[in-house]
């Protein structure tokens, strides 16, 4: 299966356990769509009892800092 | 609450042998299904894929389980000459393994929706044993909806033969599916006193369910 998006297909996977939690990142998942990325996310990631999870297409992340070698 | 039936005692018998025959039905359905899903959790096109797989699986047992422990306790359960096999109680298709990842996205589009759609009649039934299940089993429900409508978008993208061959897959299920809800538009006509809302399945499943 090929994605068909145009960016890599990876979507980067944030939650919280309590309220006064910041989001902090959990993991990523691969998917060719948005829908199926928050299905995977959610099946993937559901050990623990968040009460908020989010999903962030990496293409729409914006870099600040990165290392150059 | 005003209208709310405490007990299935105080349904008639015709009613009562239409709540034992819809619940044996959507338990039997769950229970093959997360049968059926659950041979594809390693067989999934894609790491994510399988794992949904089998959270899906889960689901669908668990709902059976639920689901049959309503019937339980029941005269009308006990009443029947012969326990109906479960496998008479599901459409044709469901008895046998899926015949690929097609028909697995198939039967999750079809099979999975038309139960949603059982279970929609009940969210606000006036038994609350009823309506907790259902509203619970729901919540999850929208997942396996997400999942399917996404591999089906995914899958017809592709054009064909992939796209033809999905749709040839979803017809088959909707002529498998089609031939065994009008037991269920019975049953929920008869459950009216139960706050059940009576539904003209297969057209309302045409109009969810289109590749």
């Amino acid at each position: 299966v090929t994605a068909d998006r145009p960016g890599d297909g990876f979507f980067e996977v944030f939650a919280r356990r309590q309220r006064t939690d910041p989001l902090r990142h959990i993991g990523c998942v691969e998917a060719p769509s948005v829908d199926l990325a928050r299905v995977y996310a959610r099946t993937t990631y559901d050990e623990e009892d968040w009460i908020e999870m989010w999903i962030v297409d990496r293409e729409a992340m914006v870099p600040v800092l990165q290392l150059r070698s | 609450l005003p209208g709310a039936v405490e007990t299935l005692d105080e349904l008639s018998v015709e009613a009562r042998e239409a709540f034992v025959d819809l619940v044996s039905r959507i338990a039997a359905c769950k229970h093959l299904l997360g049968e059926r899903f659950a041979e594809w959790c390693t067989g999934a096109p894609s790491l994510g894929a399988s794992v949904s797989a089998a959270s899906m699986a889960q689901e669908e047992l668990g709902h059976s389980r639920v689901f049959l422990g309503l019937a339980r306790g029941i005269p009308e359960t006990e009443a029947g000459e012969e326990e109906a096999a479960e496998r008479d109680l599901v459409p044709s298709l469901l008895n046998e393994p899926f015949r690929g990842w097609l028909d697995f996205v198939a039967a999750c589009l079809v099979a999975d929706s038309a139960l949603r759609l059982l279970l929609e009649a009940g969210r606000d039934a006036s038994y609350a044993p009823l309506r907790h299940r259902v509203r619970k089993a729901l919540d999850e429900e929208e997942f396996h909806d997400l999942y399917a409508r996404g591999w089906a978008e995914r899958l017809l993208a592709e054009g064909d033969p992939v796209a033809g061959r999905l749709r040839e897959r979803v017809r088959a299920w909707r002529e498998s599916v089609d031939a065994w809800l009008p037991s269920c538009e019975a049953d929920l006509a008869a459950l009216e006193p139960l706050g059940i809302r009576p539904l003209a399945l297969r057209d309302e499943l045409g109009r969810r369910v289109s590749v």
